[in-house]
């Protein structure tokens, strides 16, 4: 799911930057940490919209060492998929394991045995390699493909979201 | 451990019952039409030497994220995503999650809404479908 968010951050400052040019050095320096990243917690960083101008108060000098730090609040998109949330997603890899499918910045793993349809078996001789019902009533699914699927269980580390998916109930698979 | 002491903790977050963790409950969910509009100016903002992002290298997530929402035919438009919200949200019932996951599943049914999309227990069948129908007199027809 996409979410919209208002995130904080402290920005450092060397002071080679303290010059006219100061909010936009603060603001590339912002973008770069931050847009792209993924934090198990909040998810992955997609795209900064835009900043609070209003927080972005005087900077902290850090005693010491002579850099200066910002509390920085913007709002960002955020993509974190959430537990029992259905989406759609394009194939990628197809395997005899089973198929992964990307949607937005993950990957989701579907694994023939428990995340698909029984009707499903894996056709080695197709080339590429795809997933196909015996009786041909429900779509081959192989590399771009699109399917829908329900996201059935995650493992958030600290910078990594892992997915694994299921097309096994009522109105997920094949779509395209 | 990631969790907050008190309210959801990561583990028991749940679409089933609508279970998020608090920073989540708070935020606004946005379906693949509105975030197609977000990252598309972004990418636009790059290429034109006059904005303030022009500096700003676009990275592989956002590339990736792109891709992804124009690859599913949504809705025409700035206006159709906007009108898709607005009727959306006239409905108090639905919460931020469920009114992105309806708009970006699009159901042609209420039973494959609510199998896909559980937690509409309050709304009756026939206004559910009513919304539906209009979602999907919206969509975008041209694959």
């Amino acid at each position: 799911m996409f979410f919209y968010m208002t995130l904080d951050k402290e920005i450092v400052l060397h002071p080679k930057y303290f010059g006219p040019r100061l909010r936009q050095a603060l603001m590339e320096k912002l973008y770069t940490e931050v847009e792209g990243t993924c934090d198990g917690e909040r998810g992955f960083i997609v795209a900064i919209t835009s900043l609070s101008e209003e927080h972005l108060g005087r900077g902290r000098l850090m005693a010491g060492k002579g850099l200066v730090s910002y509390h920085v609040q913007y709002q960002a998109v955020v993509f974190r998929p959430v537990k029992g949330e259905v989406m759609d997603a394009i194939v990628t890899v197809v395997n005899k394991m089973g198929f992964f499918a990307e949607a937005g910045p993950i990957s989701i793993f579907v694994s023939q045995v428990g995340g698909m349809p029984s009707e499903y078996s894996f056709d080695v001789t197709s080339n590429p390699p795809c997933f196909k019902s015996a009786d041909m009533t429900i779509g081959a699914i192989t590399v771009g493909s699109q399917v829908r699927l329900r996201i059935a269980g995650m493992r958030i580390d600290a910078e990594s979201i892992t997915t694994v998916g299921t097309i096994k109930d009522d109105y997920l698979g094949f779509i395209a | 451990m990631l969790s907050s002491r008190r309210g959801t903790t990561i583990d028991e977050e749940s679409a089933a019952d609508l279970r998020l963790t608090e920073k989540f409950e708070k935020a606004n969910c946005l379906f693949p039409a509105e975030v197609k509009l977000i990252l598309e100016d972004r990418k636009n903002a790059h290429t034109n030497p006059e904005s303030e992002l022009s500096r700003i290298p676009i990275t592989n997530t956002l590339e990736k994220t792109l891709a992804y929402v124009q690859a599913f035919p949504q809705y025409k438009n700035t206006e159709t995503a906007r009108e898709v919200r607005n009727k959306l949200e006239r409905f108090e019932k639905f919460r931020q999650f469920e009114i992105a996951a309806l708009a970006s599943l699009c159901p042609e049914q209420a039973e494959e809404a609510k199998a896909l999309v559980p937690r509409q227990v309050l709304i009756l069948y026939e206004e559910l479908q009513n919304v539906l129908d209009e979602l999907n007199s919206m969509k975008d027809t041209q694959m």
